[in-house]
């Protein structure tokens, strides 16, 4: 349960979901889902379209009611309270376009328990983070694709949340702005921020999230660190670079195959094969090594064997009855 | 409660500001003020002219019409006691060609000729000059209650007793005394015009709310959809409590609107007042009861329309597709309208009995039968209780429905889907 700090912000874990279930007709699209996140931690929320990451993000923020399971925010089911600490940035999103900025950042605001004398001031706080001080009189339907997501994306951490939700947040925005949300990101977590972030962008995973989670047909198939989970899937594979030709490799004991890969060389290990032993091997013959590793499959590489191995299309697997929403 | 306060008036806000309610709502002051501006500078100008006329008239000594009559009559002369009569002065001429003079020459304005079996048959000739008589017609006033009061006075005002001579000239007035099944009587009040005027444009008004209100809550559900704004609404604020925040802060906006219309209605009825002789019936301020019936009608009738609006919103994905189906909503609260007829000629027979308890007709169908007053207090309490039902049990619809398909992006749900999520809520 989340404790209180002096500084008035959580500690522990501020969101933990237990057991999560939803069925839509027939189809189980979430199945005993459990998820945890803890105060200044990323979590990589992956898996192939229709899987139900939306689903369980929409059950995790009580937009949705769970036909099983609990979720508590900050040590207790939601209400309006926990509400205000959330800051949700949905994959299908939008603003009233009709509006300008200021109102609308102030009705946003506001519903997160801001006081109409402080909203002002944090929406011009929030623009500025984000760059958008300049469009901050224009309608939103004035402004193009990427900036208006930017502007979403200010009216999601405008009031500072505990917890924040974004799903697919980069989908549609320019590498410039790409980089100012993940720095953005970045500098909540170090605040303490619980960051829940879904995304198909595997890269993106690597290098924003602490912890990644992996949900296939409803269920999670993987739950780790992202260092641990290629740790874990790691091949039976080496990758040397040296100033010297490596062929006789082959006849080292535990050894099944070398091939040329870049500037270097790739050995493949036998089952009898260590990599200790590889390594002393080439160390004892002499052999001047500039690199030596073994070679850890990306997490794209991991998301698509799982995938493929439990019978699914990375691609598109959307469920009959989610089709008529907008689940992920 | 903090959440539908919010919402409440953000909406509202947002509603008044839009360039289309402004203009929908300055637009009946501003018809109205034209249409007073028109009617005053018409009045002032036939006035003048009316009053240039008056004063060549009294030059002339003529102010009332002066009729010409000849007595023709057997026997001694009929007419001649009493030739001033309200509004008009008749005088003798000697016989018809002299008759016919005067009226060529305009020294009268009518001329009667009573032949002489008038004492008989009763007959009297109205002599006129031909003429192609324009759009109008050739006539002129008939004269005919000038001429009753006339004949009566001269052939019979001598012979009667005191005090009753006015009867000669009216009759009677006729009014009702009801009597109830305890035996009290009580004298009816009669038509009263001001206040059928007031459940007149209460009326009206509740049907440009049923278009305006009720769709503003319509659209703004769609739009946000439509916009995806929902989704990051939702995780601020229940979905009850964001339906509840629109259906205040837009019926807010619609009652303004409507107070406005019905505050420059008012206000013109007043100015004219005070330009032409407008009948003291229609400046009396309604009553407090005939206030609270028409704000219940008008509230409970804006929170069913609303509510099914809303409803539909909920399960509709487009405005295109949601403007279609409101039609069903809608339509149905013309139906009184268009069975007018029926409710005039018969308020309180079974048609208008049946339309007032049936809830999307009710409201209109209520202000129609206030307005003739052919709707008891006993009735109109239980229907009235009746529209608040069914409004509350529209608005608990509607909640249902949004809550299900709140989300819903692309497909309509059928009617088999929408009933299972009504009842598994």
């Amino acid at each position: 349960m989340a404790a209180i700090a002096s500084d008035g912000r959580p500690h522990g874990v501020p969101v933990r979901a237990t057991g999560l279930w939803k069925r839509f007709g027939a189809l189980d699209v979430v199945r005993d889902v459990s998820l945890e996140i803890a105060q200044g931690e990323v979590v990589g929320f992956v898996g192939p379209n229709g899987a139900g990451k939306s689903t369980t993000i929409r059950m995790m923020l009580d937009i949705f009611a769970p036909d099983q399971g609990t979720v508590e925010v900050f040590g207790a089911p939601i209400d309006d309270a926990a509400r205000r600490r959330i800051g949700y940035l949905p994959e299908e999103r939008g603003l009233y376009p009709g509006l300008r900025i200021p109102p609308i950042l102030k009705y946003m605001a506001e519903l997160k328990g801001v006081s109409t004398q402080e909203a002002p001031g944090l929406a011009d706080a929030a623009l500025e983070r984000l760059g958008l001080t300049e469009h901050r009189a224009k309608k939103v339907g004035e402004l193009s694709r990427g900036l208006r997501q930017l502007l979403q994306f200010a009216a999601t951490i405008q009031h500072k949340p505990d917890f924040l939700v974004l799903d697919e947040p980069f989908s549609g925005l320019d590498p410039v702005n790409v980089r100012l949300m993940k720095n953005t990101v970045a500098d909540l977590r170090n605040d303490g921020v619980a960051v829940l972030f879904s995304t198909h962008q595997m890269t993106d995973v690597e290098e924003l999230c602490d912890r990644v989670v992996m949900i296939n047909h409803g269920e999670i198939v993987l739950n780790g660190g992202v260092r641990e989970i290629r740790r874990q899937h790691a091949s039976d594979r080496l990758l040397v670079e040296c100033a010297s030709d490596l062929p006789y490799a082959l006849s080292l004991p535990g050894v099944a195959k070398v091939e040329s890969h870049g500037d270097g060389w790739r050995i493949s290990l036998d089952d009898d094969g260590s990599a200790d032993g590889v390594l002393r091997a080439l160390l004892d013959a002499g052999v001047e090594l500039e690199r030596f590793e073994r070679e850890a499959p990306t997490l794209e590489e991991i998301f698509l064997r799982i995938v493929r191995s439990a019978g699914g299309n990375a691609s598109g697997n959307g469920t009959p009855d989610e089709g008529t929403r907008t689940d992920g | 409660m903090g959440s539908v306060r919010i919402v409440t008036r953000h909406e509202f806000r947002t509603a008044v500001t839009r360039p289309s309610y402004l203009i929908l709502t300055a637009a009946v002051p501003v018809l109205v003020a034209l249409a007073v501006a028109g009617f005053a500078i018409f009045t002032l100008v036939t006035r003048e002219d009316a009053e240039a006329e008056t004063a060549s008239s009294t030059e002339s000594s003529a102010q009332a019409p002066r009729l010409g009559y000849v007595d023709l009559t057997d026997g001694p002369a009929l007419f001649g006691a009493h030739q001033d009569q309200p509004g008009a002065v008749f005088v003798p001429v000697s016989d018809r060609d002299a008759g016919v003079a005067a009226l060529m020459d305009e020294q009268i304005d009518a001329l009667f000729v009573f032949p002489p079996d008038y004492a008989k048959t009763g007959r009297v000739v109205r002599v006129r000059i031909a003429d192609d008589g324009g759009v109008f017609g050739p006539d002129g006033p008939s004269y005919s209650g000038t001429l009753r009061g006339f004949v009566l006075s001269n052939l019979f005002a001598d012979d009667v007793p005191a005090g009753l001579a006015e009867r000669l000239r009216i009759p009677y007035t006729l009014v009702t005394e009801e009597v109830r099944p305890d035996g009290a009587a009580e004298e009816s009040a009669g038509f009263d015009i001001g206040r059928a005027a007031f459940f007149a444009v209460a009326g009206i008004s509740l049907l440009f709310s049923v278009f305006f209100s009720s769709g503003y809550v319509l659209n703004a559900l769609v739009e946000e959809k439509e916009n995806r704004v929902m989704e990051v609404l939702l995780s601020s604020v229940k979905p009850d409590a964001l339906l509840l925040g629109k259906f205040f802060g837009l019926g807010a906006a619609g009652l303004l609107q409507m107070a406005a219309w019905l505050g420059a209605v008012g206000a013109g009825v007043l100015v004219l007042g005070l330009i032409v002789d407008v009948p003291t019936d229609l400046l009396t301020m309604p009553g407090v009861g005939d206030i609270a019936i028409a704000a219940g009608y008008f509230l409970f009738g804006y929170a069913l329309f609303a509510s099914l609006m809303a409803a539909v919103g909920a399960v509709t994905t487009s405005l295109r597709e949601a403007n279609q189906i409101s039609a069903i909503v809608i339509v149905p609260a013309f139906i009184p309208v268009w069975l007018n007829f029926i409710l005039f000629t018969e308020p309180e027979g079974k048609v208008a009995r049946v339309l007032t308890f049936i809830p999307v007709t009710a409201p209109v169908t209520g202000f129609i039968r206030l307005a003739i007053d052919a709707m008891g207090p006993l009735e109109t309490v239980a229907a009235l209780l009746v529209l608040g039902a069914s409004a509350s049990g529209a608005l608990w619809l509607a909640m249902r429905l949004f809550r299900a398909y709140l989300l819903m992006y692309g497909k309509r749900p059928t009617l088999k889907e929408m009933a299972r999520s009504v009842v598994s809520g």
